[in-house]
């Protein structure tokens, strides 16, 4: 029993997923009253937009939502309709590049919000070659589909590009980041040797100096202990002198006290 | 002689009746221009107005010129970074409806606030948008006002968007 209930589950969902590839994802029905309205808010919420990048993303999900109502459209029967809502798919596409480009030339940083859009351009080429197996299509349609088709590959072919040129450009300023980071650790290591030859010569200059004040030191005590033996040789010659001169006087003065009557 | 008094009686009888013709129809003109000059002024005073509705002049508001094709049925009105536009829809579709469907417009956000007659809402984006939707039910149609704003801007700028909201009579 539950083998039988099992595939038959699964062949459900998948014949929902296939009668109505944006299930999930309401919009306004292109015949309803409000429809110009929500055009409307689409227009003026880009407007309020200022990144690039963003009104990029904005375009993107246009796109998805014109995709969904041309689906709506073809349900309805409303071939015409469906046609005009795949032209506006278009354009939005087209915006999305133009976008994408501005949002380069301003240095915004696109690499995330390129990546969404790769995603969600390889998902509408696959809701767009689901479309074209409908049987309810006219030739014009079917043309229409194609076209959207074949500028949906473009673009997707020139994301891709761009995404392998960021990729490589990114490869490129990893590859020079770290030949400047070498470079900034060899001119470090040459700058540290440098300080170290530095340092050691001027402690040897150091040294040197306290070896020649040392030096010069000892001569200048050695020459005033000199100078100061010289001083003293003298002052004891001096005193000796005097102290001859001080004999002689007190000689000659014993003399001439004994030579009185 | 008698013949020609009553020639010249009724000559100036003829001159008479011209005169106040003429008075009456300088009056008449006269009338016109204040109609006109009334009609001006009123004129002056409305941001726009038809039918269904009277926007009077709002300091700081305008009427957006836009190129795209969807404006017709929607009137959009600008005040540096906050948006308004007006539209109407039939009395079939209902307040739920409205609000549902505009949700779906603005796919990517939340619900901040919602009443029978109103839904605010703020996008999930890096530069998010606070969208906030006003309906008045009216005898044949529903007149739904919307508001648009960055939402960091959306603070300052309450007071000018509650000004516009008490200047729009419906009719």
């Amino acid at each position: 029993m539950k083998k039988t209930i099992m595939p038959s589950i699964i062949f459900g969902l998948l014949l929902l997923f296939v009668g109505n590839v944006y299930a999930a994802e309401p919009v306004v029905n292109p015949n309803s009253e409000l429809y110009d309205t929500s055009r409307i808010i689409e227009e003026l919420e880009y407007e309020l937009t200022e990144e690039n990048s963003e009104k990029a993303l904005l375009q993107d999900e246009y796109a998805d939502n014109r995709l969904y109502e041309a689906e709506l459209s073809l349900d309805e029967g409303d071939l015409e309709k469906a046609e005009e809502l795949l032209e506006d798919y278009e354009e939005h596409v087209k915006q999305v590049e133009e976008d994408m480009e501005v949002a380069k030339e301003d240095g915004e940083d696109i690499s995330a919000v390129e990546e969404t859009v790769v995603k969600n351009v390889q998902k509408r080429s696959e809701n767009l070659r689901m479309l074209l197996e409908r049987q309810d299509l006219s030739e014009e349609t079917k043309a229409g589909i194609m076209k959207a088709l074949e500028n949906q590959q473009k673009a997707e072919q020139k994301f891709l590009a761009a995404q392998k040129k960021a990729e490589e450009s990114l490869q490129k300023a990893k590859e020079r980041q770290v030949e400047a980071q070498q470079k900034v650790k060899e001119r470090q290591e040459e700058a540290q040797q440098k300080a170290k030859e530095q340092q050691e010569e001027a402690q040897q200059k150091a040294k040197e100096q306290q070896v020649e004040a040392q030096q010069k030191s000892k001569e200048r005590q050695e020459e005033a202990q000199q100078k100061a033996k010289e001083q003293q040789v003298e002052a004891q010659q001096k005193a000796k002198e005097q102290q001859i001169e001080a004999q002689e006087k007190a000689e000659g003065q014993e003399e001439r006290t004994s030579g009185r009557p | 002689m008698r013949y020609r008094a009553g020639l010249m009686l009724l000559f100036f009888m003829f001159l008479f009746v011209l005169g106040a013709c003429q008075n009456n129809g300088n009056e008449g003109t006269h009338l016109d221009k204040e109609k006109s000059t009334e009609q001006k002024q009123e004129e002056n005073n409305y941001l726009y107005e038809s039918e269904a509705v009277k926007v009077t002049k709002t300091l700081g508001w305008q009427q957006q010129d836009s190129s795209s094709k969807y404006v017709e049925e929607n009137i959009i009105f600008q005040n540096g970074n906050v948006k308004a536009v007006l539209t109407f829809v039939s009395k079939e579709k209902s307040l739920d409806e409205i609000k549902s469907e505009l949700k779906s417009s603005f796919r990517n956000s939340e619900k901040i606030d919602e009443t029978e007659k109103y839904l605010s809402l703020i996008s999930n984006r890096k530069e998010s948008i606070r969208i906030d939707i006003y309906l008045h039910r009216g005898e044949e149609q529903t007149g739904i006002l919307i508001f648009m704003a960055p939402f960091e801007d959306y603070k300052t700028n309450q007071t000018s968007i509650e000004e516009l909201k008490k200047n729009i009579q419906y009719f």
